[in-house]
């Protein structure tokens, strides 16, 4: 099981998803993808499109800017 | 009873009226699977459409986020393109072979999204120039980009057929990667799709 991670500080909406698409896209079922963003929208935004694709968020902090990390659904 | 009766003392009349229920239900069983069909494809799927009528840099702005978005959350993402839209999505500015109304009009509206005005605070240009350098302090691709990872994203792109015949635009005036089609084939899309928007 592998982690990426993901830096979209300073992009606005949707650029994250955009990335995380992309990212998402060339990992394996099971790899996790921590993603950090500074949008504010973002912590809404990665949990609506997790959800939308069935992958679960294992942890999301929030401090000066948003980290998750999404585990792909198999 | 009557029933019991006349299965045990006659078989083959029995077997009989037991394929001819097998028959009945086999037939309601396909009337069932062609029913769940038939609902299947009314059914929106997960698409989404998007009429863009405007041919402001903002309203371009609202339309191509929302694509990209849709995209990029696994929507099929269908772009219709008609009237002002139009002005968005030439390459080239063409003047020959048309008459003094499509001169006219190849001449006064803007050719592609870099040359898009705002719907508000355009200041005789000033406006676009202003919002595109926030938009780049704030790392948001500008329209051009924007309309490139559209492309690159798999949302599809139409232009209406019938705004072209108005406008006067040939098909190799407008930027390639682009389908024509008309009301059907939008509505062939929208009927199918969970969101459609009208920018």
């Amino acid at each position: 099981m592998n982690t990426i991670e993901l830096d979209c500080v300073g992009l606005c909406c949707p650029m994250p998803l955009v990335h995380i698409k992309r990212a998402m896209d060339e990992m394996a079922p099971g790899d996790c993808l921590k993603v950090t963003a500074s949008d504010a929208a973002f912590e809404a935004d990665i949990k609506a499109w997790s959800e939308k694709f069935g992958h679960a968020i294992l942890s999301i902090d929030v401090d000066e800017n948003i980290t998750a990390v999404v585990q792909k659904a198999a | 009873m009557e029933d019991l009766k006349q299965t045990t003392s006659d078989p083959m009349n029995a077997a009989t009226g037991a394929s001819a229920d097998l028959q009945a239900m086999l037939e309601h069983l396909r009337k069932c699977q062609q029913s769940v069909d038939d609902l299947q494809k009314m059914v929106p799927e997960d698409n989404m459409t998007i009429v863009v009528f405007s041919g402001e840099m903002d309203k371009l702005i609202a339309a191509l986020f929302l694509a990209t978005g849709a995209a990029s959350m696994g929507c099929q993402v269908s772009m219709y393109y008609t009237f002002w839209g139009l002005s968005a999505l030439r390459k080239k500015t063409v003047y020959r072979h048309k008459n003094l109304w499509h001169r006219m009009l190849a001449w006064m509206l803007p050719t592609g999204v870099s040359q898009l005005k705002t719907s508000k605070m355009n200041f005789a240009g000033i406006g676009p120039k202003l919002f595109n350098h926030l938009m780049k302090k704030q790392q948001v691709p500008d329209l051009k980009k924007m309309l490139e990872l559209a492309g690159e994203l798999g949302v599809e792109m139409t232009a209406c057929t019938t705004a072209m015949q108005i406008m006067g635009f040939d098909r190799d005036e407008l930027i390639d990667g682009l389908e024509v089609g008309g009301v059907a084939t939008y509505l062939q899309n929208a009927s199918k799709s969970r969101v459609n928007l009208f920018i």
